[in-house]
């Protein structure tokens, strides 16, 4: 079973839930697809025993066949090429389409591989881990969260990081997920994350459940939500000082105390019980 | 009978502006101003370019600068450019002035006379006209 743990907002606790999750979890795989800001290994400490470069194809013009028509400038919808007596690449901006390569009829644009950063492999005890890590400046991550994803194993739970947001990159982790962890904050800030996030999800048609992370009695905007949404709720972690202390000193709040585990192992009994609801419920559709 | 024909030097200046009209305030922004004045320095006469680029993901300064080339600009008067736009202006060998934060008439006027400085290097880091702080 693969499931995503995402969030619209950053700094809710995705990881939080990620590490523990995988860890309670026995033997599992977690994928860090949070490539621009990479912190699951900070809590697992993973023993790293390959690492993957990973690259993308760019243009590179050819100058004596090139005619100057500027087809590929007026395609190129991400900017990354221009003309000023001559054909401009901007390697940093070009999203590896390929479009214009494929475009041009006087195949004056060759290939070119450029590396954009890596998926590091590990264990960190009966966890098996992949990080993708995105080098600074790079504008897009989606290649090394499709490389972060391909050949998964079939017989274990796979838990994915997701990075924040709603964007092409959340939308490229969460593909071909079996199940959705939404993990928000009650506030009102966090609701409207959570909004953005559970419409997304709406659209691809992802099953999902929602966890409270900074649970607080009496904050009840999520739960409301949560309840005209019919979404699961499937658990929730206190706002506590021990939560914050534990995570800051890179601990796995599982390994920790016996009351948290008891909480990730619930939190991971009812994600299985609802995603495979779900999956009995679309099968009879 | 001597017919004496006037060289015209006149050229013609985009300045990034806020607004559309030579009144405007000039932006110290490139890529990401809301217009492009094109000017002719000798008459006066002004075209106002709407930028599409403004709301660009990315690569609004070289969108912009493009535009720049594909409507035949000789000078660009802006505030703040970034490395990516300078390498296709330059490319294009279409110089860059450092304006000031005057309507768009008054730097124009300011090119005319000489008292602008060319930018040569660029003064800005890229994507920087995306943060609040640009201006």
């Amino acid at each position: 079973m693969k499931i995503s743990v995402l969030s619209g907002k950053g700094g809710t606790g995705k990881t939080l839930v990620s590490v523990n999750l995988a860890r309670v979890g026995g033997e599992t795989l977690y994928i860090d697809c949070d490539v621009e800001e990479p912190n699951g290994s900070v809590f697992l400490h993973p023993k790293v025993k390959s690492v993957t470069d990973v690259q993308v194809t760019i243009p590179e013009p050819i100058k004596d066949k090139c005619q100057g028509c500027m087809e590929c400038v007026r395609f190129c919808k991400y900017n990354a090429l221009a003309y000023a007596n001559e054909l401009l690449v901007f390697p940093e901006l070009c999203h590896d389409c390929g479009g214009c390569i494929r475009l041009c009829r006087f195949g004056a644009l060759g290939e070119k591989k450029r590396s954009i950063g890596r998926v590091e492999s590990g264990r960190a005890g009966e966890v098996e881990t992949r990080c993708g890590i995105l080098n600074s400046g790079e504008i897009t991550g989606v290649p090394i969260i499709k490389t972060l994803l391909r050949d998964l194993p079939s017989d274990r739970l796979i838990v994915v990081d997701c990075p924040p947001g709603s964007g092409c990159s959340v939308m490229e982790s969460v593909k071909d997920s079996d199940f959705c962890l939404l993990v928000a904050e009650p506030t009102p800030f966090g609701l409207h994350n959570l909004q953005m996030v559970y419409e997304l999800l709406q659209l691809l048609a992802v099953p999902c459940g929602v966890l409270i992370n900074k649970a607080v009695p009496g904050a009840d905007l999520v739960e409301r939500f949560s309840i005209e949404n019919r979404i699961p709720i499937l658990g929730e972690i206190p706002f506590a000082r021990e939560v914050a202390f534990l995570s800051s000193q890179g601990k796995l709040l599982v390994d920790e105390k016996e009351e948290y585990r008891r909480l990730f192992a619930g939190l991971l009994k009812a994600l299985t019980e609802v995603a495979h609801g779900e999956t009995a419920g679309n099968t009879e559709r | 009978m001597i017919i004496v024909i006037k060289e015209r030097n006149a050229v013609k200046i985009a300045v990034t502006a806020v607004g559309a009209t030579l009144e405007s305030e000039m932006d110290l922004r490139f890529g990401r101003a809301p217009y492009f004045i094109l000017v002719d320095s000798d008459t006066l006469e002004f075209e106002a370019i709407d930028n599409g680029a403004a709301a660009a993901g990315g690569g609004a300064g070289i969108q912009a600068a493009q535009t720049m080339i594909d409507r035949r600009v000789e000078a660009v008067i802006t505030g703040n450019m970034g490395p990516n736009a300078m390498q296709v202006l330059q490319s294009a060998g279409i110089p860059v002035y450092a304006g000031r934060f005057a309507v768009v008439k008054e730097v124009v006027e300011d090119f005319k006379n000489g008292k602008l400085s060319t930018l040569d290097v660029p003064n800005r880091p890229a994507h920087f006209g995306l943060k609040a702080g640009s201006r």
